[in-house]
This record gives structure tokens, C-alpha cells and sequence, in this order.
């Protein structure tokens, strides 16, 4: 039996949303706006007189073996409906009455978020983004640029990792020094070698790594950084209205993708404290990871899907900056247009120009 | 006239003959300084009136009299006439010597006797003809003072000096205007165009004074093509001022040889880059065999050069011809060839990264790599620098001097011919 949580108005008995412009609850029906806490508080007070069921029950209907394990089905408690949902799903909305839910049971224990950067930017604004990230694209096929309906526009609060590191380290680079002068008939060249060691320490502060499994990675770095300046202590309120996911890869799993961008950034850090050499390569060293921890957040991503030519295509904005990203796909067709007509075009208007000039010199 | 050109042509082979093997080519450097083989004896100082030094330069200065003026020009002196007078004892001395050049023996020999405090010349061939010229009537008056000096040695480099000025008046108006300024011996000119020819050259050599020669040859037997281009342009008597300034181009048909020799005022005109300039405007001619172009342009040419050269200063490097004077036509048919498949290519390359940029526009999802935005401001601390010297390697290689001569800093190039005049010139196929 799944428990979810939604909030409901106390002026009108409605479910409220987060309203991110004004970054506070607020119900789509009177209207009224409140805080996160009250209304946190509010529904505790309800849960106290009981009356008010908020539980979801699991439905009994029977599943094909793979599915089971992957889907829960759960009964909104205000239309009635039944919702199919993903293990991982913590928040939704309702397919019928369009009523925000969210899982409780996704959110409590090791579930539950520490942190979560609530959205910043609505969904008018990803369109627009989506727009503006079309713009100046020439190779782009026609039809792309027209697509008015999207497979879909979600956002979504996806569950990050976030790790802070004091890192110890002591970088070994090989570095040469190049000599050259010439004497009589010959050119030297004098290549000194040098064993050049850089140790030191530095902070990293809230790296963030996407802990759903559903969510490509690259996708995801792509949209970097979130400003963890605007984090808040975790509360349900702000997923209401919006999708949520629970972690599924953990922080261990994480670690790797840590690793390597931390060494990176450290191989660069110390390689600029190298100086006055020809050339500088890493041969090696070690980094020390102290006080490592992880903790676990939520930041908010506007996900856009559509399909052309057979294909989906993902885009994603930073619900907090609205840095916009995605893929595009490519006119192969004007792409060879351009090179073969502009091509065809540059040439004859070179040689133009060119035999203007060498009539003129004459 | 035929009898004549062939009898002089026979004469010039002779000494050809005759001078490579009395001086090996080597014995001439090529930096321009007169270099006088030491077997070469021009003064006999049989009466021992002369200090080594000064029996020295007087030969150097026989030398190049002797051999600008292809006539044997020396001196004696003597303490014993052998019971005869003067005259008859310098004309035995003369063949005892055996002095002078070619079959008619040109020469002259001044035979001074400390005996009679006296002097006579004596000459044959064309020495005979230079000393029979009524300007030499003067000649006594000139050096007669300086022997009742007793200023001999100045006496002697006196009669040098003047026996090359008649030399040479001898020989650039008496007896060497026979050849003409185009001559096609290979018969690759056409008639008509020859004529033109012919006619062109000789107006703009009488116009700058200055020779503009064009020969062609079917075989030109083992001899360089340099040095049988310095020898036709000597031999044949060009030159129309003191210096014999001109240019020759000869053309080789057996090897498909070409050589330029520059003479007098032509070395500085012609310069080294200069020449290279010429030989690749005509050598597409010369290559398809279109030798009518090829030499009308070369005369063109080397009109232009004369005038810049005289009004300015020579072509060379950094300073060549701004315009072909090719046909308007062909240069830009040549340009053309060139220009399009240039701009095709550039085109190509731009229209190339043009397309790489639009496409890479359409991408923007990729891993980070790296963890910047995340470091702690003022959190790195680098306490630790160790900089170790290891070892060093040192390489070396071969840089050939620039082969080049007078090409990389401009300027020509001169050697001597076998006649011992100074020339400028180049030489290759085509």
C-alpha cells in the first residue's frame, strides 16, 4: 500500500501546486497562495483528525512477470482512477483529473531527499527556450523547425548525488625545455627532460552526479551547473505539479563518473602551475580523497521529447538557469546542397575576382 | 662573304681548341678577377731592365689586352741586336717566339734595345692592321718622352693601354660586322617571322646601342652551351660600344639546350634573377615548340630590361617585371588555368568548414570531462614544486649551404670566356 501526499487548499479543498514563478504554493482554482510550511503544517493537522485518507492502495489487477516488478498502480484518491507508475516515480500527476500526487513511500527513509532546488522556470519558458535553441541553425531540416506538439514536456525533479571532497595531491609531470641554434653547416637541438612535481590541496564543493538510471548522463551534464547556493532543505510541496524520481543508481555507483572528473580537473589545476617548459606531460601521481560524503538532492530539469523521422529526440533545460540542450538532427540533404552550391558559387566569384585582377595588372 | 664567315668560323674553333687546352677551364674563377695562367708569357726581358714586380704586372696587363682583342700583344727588351737593326731583329724574334695568334699569326711585339736606347713594333695579321692605322701615326709622340726618361715601365704599360684601344677599334669596325643579329642555323624560325625578327633586334640594338642576339643551332658538338654562346657572341664581333655591351640567347636543338651570355653593360643589366625571369616566360614557348613567340618575347624583353635598367635599376630580386608582356590572351588563358582550379579548391575548403561549424551547431549534449564549477573559490593550495633536471639530448643536423650563386641576394654572376672577355649568363633545357 503506497502512501502518497497531496496538498489540498484550505480555502477551497483543491490541490495546490508549486508556482514557481512566485515560488510558493498556490491553488489553480480560488487562487490562493500559500506558504510551503503552512500548508505542510496544515496537512499534518489533517492527517491528525484522519480526515483524510491519503493513502494509495496497490491495485489487485495482475501483471505480466516483468512488469510487476517494475510498475506499481495506484488509485487517486480524488477521481478515483487508477495510475500506472514506475518504481521509481515519487511524483505525478493524475492521467484523469490532472490532480498532483506524490509517492510517499518514494521519498521516506534512505528515499529521502536532503536537498532540492526548486523550479525556477515554467514550462512557457522551456518552450520558448526550445524556440530559441532552433534559432541560427541552418542545417536544421524544415520540417523540425514547424513542430508545434511535443511527445511530451515534463518537469522533472531529478534525483542527484552530491559529493563534497577535500582532495590531497601530488601530480608528476615530465617536462622539456627545447634549445636550438645552428653552428657552422649544422642545426642543434637540445632537448633537456625534467621530472616536474606539483602537490597541493583543493576543495570540491557539491559535485553533481544523476543518479537515475533514466536520465542519460551526458544529457544531464550538459545542462551543469545548478546553483546549489539556491538549495533548500527538503519538503514534498515543491514536487507537487511536478514529476519526480527517486535515485537508482547510488552513490557508489557514482563514485567512478566522481573520480574522473575530479582527477581532470586536478591534472588541469596543477598542470597551470607549471610554467616555462616547451612541453608537459602527466606521468603520474596520486589524489587523496578526505571527508568525501555524498548527499542526496533533487534539482529541477524541464525534459522535452519529440519525434521526427522515426527518431526521438530529448531535449533538457536547467529548471534553475534554463540553459537548454539537445541534439539536433541534421538535413543531409542541404548539407550537401550548401557545400555543392556554395562551393560551386565561392569558386566562380574567385575566379571572377581572380581574372578581374589579372586583367587589370596588365 | 660565305668564304669569309666560314674561314672566321674555322679560326674560332681553332682557338677554342687551342685556349681550353692551354688553360683548363678550371683556371678561370668564376667571381669575375682576370685570373692569368702562368705560363702565359707576354714580356721578355732579355736586357733585365725590369723588377720582378713590374715584368709581373705588365704581363697581367698583356694578358688582357691579348686576349680581349684575340692578338698576341707582347714586348721585348734586348742588350744585343745580333749585328742587325732593330726592325729586322724584332721580326726574327717575332717567329723565333713564334707569337701570335691563328694562321695569320695576329700580333704585335714592341722590342725596345738597351744597345741602340731605341725602339720598333712590329706586328702581323691584325696586329699588321691595327698598326697600319694612321691613328698610330701619334703613337711615338706618346711614348718616346717616357723611354728618354727612362721611365720604362710606364712606357710599356703605355703602349699596352694603346695597342687594346686600336685593337679594339679594329676589330668592332673593321672586320667583324658580318653576322647578323638572328641567325637560325637549326631552322626553327619561320621565314617571315626571321625577317621580323631580324629587323627588331637590330632596331633595338641600334636604338639603346646595345646587342639584342638570337642564334639557333642544330648540334653545337661537345661544348657547353655557356661557352659556345660567350664564344659566337665574341667571335662574331657584337658589340657596339667600348664594352661590347649585349645579350645573346642561343638555342640548342640537340639537347634542347638554351644559354643566355651577357657581355659589357648586359652583365649588370642581365642580372642572375633577372635571367631566371626571362627563361621562365619563354620556356613554355620554347617547350611546345612555338619558337616564333618565344623570341619575339625575348627581344621584347630584353628591351624592357635595357630601359629599366637604364632608367632605373636592373631587374632582380624583388624588383621583376609587374606585367608579363606575353599576349593579353595567353596570360589570362594561363591565369585562368591556374586561377580556377585555386579557387575551386579555396571554395571548397571555406564552403568545407563553413558546413563542419553549422553542423557542430547541432549538437550540444557531451559529457563534461572535468569538475571546475565545482571547486571551492580560494581552495587550492599548491605547497609543493619539485622541478628535477633528468637528462638532455642534443641532435644535430645537416643544413646545406644556399647553392645559389648570386640568386639569393641578386646581382649576376660572371666568368671569362675563352677569348678572356668577361661575361655574364645562364644556361639549361627545355
Amino acid at each position: 500500500m503506497a502512501k502518497a501526499s497531496e496538498y489540498t487548499c484550505p480555502c477551497c479543498g483543491g490541490a495546490v501546486r508549486f508556482d514557481s514563478a512566485i515560488q510558493k504554493m498556490k491553488c489553480p482554482y480560488c487562487e490562493n497562495v500559500y506558504d510551503v510550511e503552512t500548508l505542510e503544517a496544515y496537512a499534518e493537522d489533517l492527517k491528525k483528525d484522519g480526515t483524510d485518507d491519503s493513502e494509495w492502495d496497490q491495485s489487485e489487477q495482475s501483471f505480466e512477470g516483468g512488469e510487476q516488478d517494475d510498475i506499481k498502480v495506484y488509485r487517486c484518491n480524488y477521481c478515483g482512477g487508477e495510475i500506472m507508475a514506475d518504481l521509481t516515480t515519487s511524483a505525478t500527476t493524475c492521467p484523469y483529473c490532472d490532480n498532483p500526487v506524490v509517492m510517499l513511500s518514494s521519498l521516506q527513509g534512505q528515499w529521502k531527499p536532503e536537498y532540492v532546488i526548486p523550479f525556477k522556470l515554467d514550462k512557457k519558458r522551456a518552450v520558448n527556450e526550445f524556440k530559441k535553441h532552433l534559432l541560427h541553425k541552418h542545417l536544421l531540416p524544415k520540417e523540425f523547425r514547424n513542430i508545434e506538439h511535443f511527445e511530451e514536456i515534463k518537469g522533472v525533479y531529478v534525483p542527484f548525488w552530491l559529493f563534497d571532497s577535500h582532495i590531497d595531491a601530488t601530480i608528476r609531470f615530465k617536462a622539456t625545455k627545447v634549445r636550438r641554434w645552428s653552428s657552422g653547416n649544422y642545426d642543434y637541438t637540445e632537448t633537456s627532460y625534467f621530472s616536474v612535481v606539483r602537490g597541493g590541496t583543493m576543495d570540491f564543493e557539491k559535485i553533481a552526479v544523476d543518479g537515475s538510471s533514466q536520465m542519460p548522463d551526458d544529457l544531464m551534464e550538459s545542462i551543469e551547473p545548478f546553483d546549489f547556493k539556491e538549495a533548500v532543505p527538503f519538503n514534498t510541496g515543491y514536487l507537487a505539479g511536478y514529476i519526480a524520481d527517486k535515485y537508482d543508481v547510488d552513490d557508489n555507483m557514482s563514485v567512478v563518473r566522481v573520480n574522473n572528473r575530479v582527477t581532470q580537473s586536478v591534472n588541469t589545476t596543477f598542470r597551470k602551475d607549471v610554467h616555462g617548459y616547451s612541453s608537459v606531460k602527466k606521468e603520474g601521481g596520486n589524489i587523496d580523497y578526505h571527508n568525501a560524503k555524498a548527499v542526496y538532492a533533487l534539482y529541477p530539469v524541464w525534459i522535452l521529447t519529440t519525434k521526427y523521422d522515426g527518431k526521438t529526440y530529448i531535449f533538457a533545460m536547467n529548471g534553475q538557469t534554463g540553459k537548454f540542450v539537445g541534439d539536433l538532427p541534421l538535413d543531409k540533404k542541404k548539407y550537401k546542397r550548401w557545400l555543392g552550391y556554395g562551393t560551386l558559387a565561392c569558386s566562380v566569384l574567385f575566379s571572377v575576382a581572380g581574372m578581374i585582377y589579372s586583367y587589370l595588372s596588365f | 662573304m660565305m668564304k669569309k664567315i666560314v674561314k672566321r668560323l674555322f679560326a674560332l674553333a681553332a682557338c677554342a681548341v687551342m685556349m681550353q687546352s692551354s688553360y683548363p677551364l678550371d683556371t678561370y674563377a668564376d667571381d669575375g678577377a682576370a685570373s692569368e695562367p702562368e705560363n702565359e708569357v707576354y714580356v721578355y726581358d732579355y736586357a733585365d731592365m725590369l723588377k720582378d714586380w713590374n715584368e709581373s704586372d705588365l704581363n697581367s696587363l698583356l694578358f688582357t689586352v691579348t686576349h680581349n682583342n684575340y692578338c698576341e700583344v707582347a714586348l721585348a727588351t734586348t742588350a744585343d741586336n745580333g749585328g742587325t737593326d732593330l726592325k729586322s731583329y724584332a721580326m726574327s724574334l717575332y717567329k723565333e717566339l713564334d707569337l701570335g695568334f691563328d694562321s695569320d699569326r695576329s700580333g704585335i711585339l714592341l722590342c725596345y734595345s738597351t744597345l741602340d736606347k731605341d725602339w720598333r713594333i712590329v706586328g702581323e695579321g691584325l696586329g699588321l692592321e691595327a698598326l697600319s692605322d694612321e691613328g698610330l701615326d701619334n703613337f711615338p709622340k706618346y711614348i718616346d718622352p717616357l723611354f728618354k726618361e727612362g721611365r720604362f715601365v710606364q712606357a710599356f704599360e703605355r703602349f699596352g693601354n694603346i695597342m687594346d684601344a686600336y685593337l679594339r677599334q679594329a676589330h668592332t669596325v673593321e672586320p667583324y660586322k658580318d653576322e647578323k643579329r638572328v641567325v637560325d642555323r637549326a631552322g626553327i624560325i619561320s621565314d617571315d617571322k626571321e625577317a621580323e625578327l631580324l629587323k627588331m633586334c637590330d632596331e633595338i640594338s641600334e636604338r639603346q646601342k646595345f646587342e639584342v642576339v638570337i642564334v639557333t643551332e642544330n648540334d653545337i658538338g661537345g661544348r657547353s652551351s655557356r661557352d659556345y654562346t660567350d664564344d659566337y657572341y665574341d667571335y662574331s664581333g657584337f658589340g657596339l660600344d667600348d664594352k661590347r655591351s649585349g645579350i645573346c640567347l642561343l638555342i640548342s636543338m640537340k639537347n634542347r639546350d638554351w644559354a643566355i651570355s651577357t657581355c659589357g653593360d648586359g652583365i649588370p643589366y642581365f642580372t642572375d634573377k633577372g635571367q631566371e625571369y626571362i627563361i621562365s616566360e619563354i620556356k613554355g614557348y620554347l617547350s611546345s615548340g612555338e619558337y616564333d613567340k618565344a623570341f619575339d618575347l625575348y627581344a621584347r624583353l630584353c628591351d624592357d630590361y635595357i630601359n629599366e635598367a637604364r632608367e632605373k635599376q636592373p631587374y632582380d630580386v624583388g624588383h621583376l617585371p609587374e606585367h608579363s608582356l606575353r599576349p593579353y590572351r595567353e596570360e589570362l588563358l594561363g591565369d585562368l588555368v591556374v586561377v580556377v582550379p585555386f579557387s575551386a579548391a579555396i571554395a571548397f575548403v571555406i564552403w568545407l568548414i563553413i558546413c563542419t561549424i553549422e553542423k557542430h551547431k547541432l549538437t550540444s549534449v557531451q559529457f563534461k570531462g572535468q569538475a571546475d564549477d565545482y571547486i571551492r573559490r580560494d581552495s587550492i593550495v599548491i605547497n609543493k614544486r619539485n622541478d628535477t633536471f633528468l637528462y638532455k639530448n642534443t641532435t644535430k643536423r645537416y643544413n646545406p649551404p644556399s647553392s645559389s650563386s648570386g640568386g639569393g641576394g641578386g646581382g649576376s654572376s660572371s666568368h671569362h670566356s675563352s677569348s678572356g672577355s668577361s661575361h655574364g649568363g645562364s644556361s639549361g633545357h627545355f
